[in-house]
């Protein structure tokens, strides 16, 4: 009876320091006791993202010197399909902003304030231009750059791109133009400029 | 009764004679004086008819310019830009093209036109931002479209930022991309590398058909 009595003790004691261990180091403990590991390695692989974006190559603008506010020009939208923000920029230093070699008519590049445009004669209105890109409305952009008119004889000027803003990802936003001119002209003049627009992830 | 009748002319006085032969005289005298008076009327007769036939002329032609006028024919013509001293109003065809108020040049259908322009001429640019190479000989992923919405070809140049030329598209029409390619030149090592994608746009396959350029600022990574 004593013997029955003792092995039921230490069967209890036993019992009961399983409990203790299992409530003190849990379930982890119990497997390590019954001797098993398991292990899973996670690979995350992350595709890279897709640059996504369409524009208008070929702009147009005309210049009505018989209305002073009546000059129009074309409202280019620029349109990201890509899934991330989009920073957009225009190169500097001439090449990216530039008139096209087939245009017909070759003016002159100014900056705004070069010339005194309500005084200019016929000979140097029709050889005289400020042409520059400016951004339609600020809150389409996620962060706009370009605040004020970006000048084509300016970017000639420059080394480095000229960011016009980010983008928000799927998004689109309108860009157009500003001219100065000179009132005097003889005949209807057609003129075409190239832009190269440069697209990169935003930070 | 012949002699009476001629009795006033001077020429029968100086002929005497039988009466027989003065009447036949008389007579012949008679026809050549008729024939004389009708010699020196004829020119006179050419000129008057030759008068009467250019005032009809000129009445005709004066009666039909009028009556052009009238009609509102020829308004534009010579004639009725001929300064007068006190111009009459003409009359006109239609008065269709007048409207009320002040000049007005510009207008929503010439913007309307500007923006088509620039829409018909929309380019896509679309490219892995980060195209991976496992090494310089395997293909890398470049995920380059000319989509379905575009009118245009597109050739794809790959240059890193010191203007070297790593890639090199084929022409692609609308609808046409490529997913993997090979790099078309291997004078790279194992690295990554800062470059511009150039999108260079054309309407037809000649090179005369350049439309313009885009570029997108990509990394390059060869393993």
């Amino acid at each position: 009876m004593s013997l029955k009595k003792n092995m039921k003790k230490s069967l209890g004691i036993l019992f009961a320091s399983a409990f203790v261990m299992n409530m003190v180091f849990g379930c982890p403990g119990i497997a390590y006791a019954a001797g098993t590991t398991a292990s899973t390695t996670v690979d995350g692989s992350i595709s890279a993202s897709i640059i996504n974006v369409s524009v208008p190559t070929s702009l147009a603008f005309t210049i009505d010197p018989n209305n002073t506010s009546g000059d129009q020009a074309s409202k280019a939208v620029i349109k990201s399909n890509t899934n991330a923000p989009i920073e957009i920029s225009v190169n500097g230093g001439g090449s990216s902003f530039k008139q096209s070699e087939s245009s017909s008519w070759k003016p002159v590049d100014y900056l705004p304030d070069d010339l005194n445009w309500e005084k200019l004669g016929k000979k140097d209105s029709e050889s005289s231009l400020a042409l520059g890109l400016l951004v339609c409305n600020a809150a389409q952009w996620r962060v706009l750059s370009l605040t004020d008119v970006l000048w084509v004889k300016e970017l000639m000027g420059m080394t480095g791109s000229s960011v016009i803003g980010d983008l928000d990802p799927n998004s689109s936003a309108e860009v157009t133009f500003q001219t100065r001119h000179g009132n005097s002209f003889s005949e209807a003049k057609v003129c075409s400029y190239n832009i190269i627009w440069s697209f990169s992830l935003a930070d | 009764m012949r002699m009476k009748e001629y009795q006033d002319d001077s020429s029968i006085h100086e002929i005497d004679g039988d009466s027989s032969d003065k009447e036949i005289r008389i007579a012949t005298k008679k026809e050549e004086r008729n024939l004389l008076e009708h010699k020196s009327r004829k020119p006179f007769l050419f000129i008057l008819a030759g008068l009467c036939c250019l005032v009809v002329l000129i009445a005709v032609v004066i009666v039909g310019g009028n009556s052009k006028s009238d009609s509102g024919e020829n308004t534009s013509g010579q004639d009725v830009t001929t300064n007068e001293e006190n111009p009459e109003i003409r009359s006109f065809a239609s008065s269709e093209a007048i409207q009320e108020g002040d000049l007005i040049t510009t207008d929503n259908e010439e913007q309307e036109r500007l923006n088509a322009l620039a829409e018909e001429s929309r380019v896509y640019c679309i490219i892995s931002s980060a195209p991976y190479f496992q090494s310089i000989d395997g293909k890398g992923s470049l995920f380059i479209s000319n989509p379905k919405e575009s009118n245009y070809y597109t050739q794809v140049v790959i240059k890193t930022d010191d203007n070297k030329e790593m890639y090199v598209s084929p022409l692609l029409a609308p609808t046409e991309k490529i997913e993997y390619d090979y790099l078309t030149s291997k004078n790279f090592k194992q690295g990554s590398y800062h470059c511009f994608a150039y999108f260079n746009y054309y309407a037809s396959e000649e090179s005369s058909s350049y439309l313009g350029s885009m570029s997108a600022e990509i990394n390059v990574e060869i393993d």
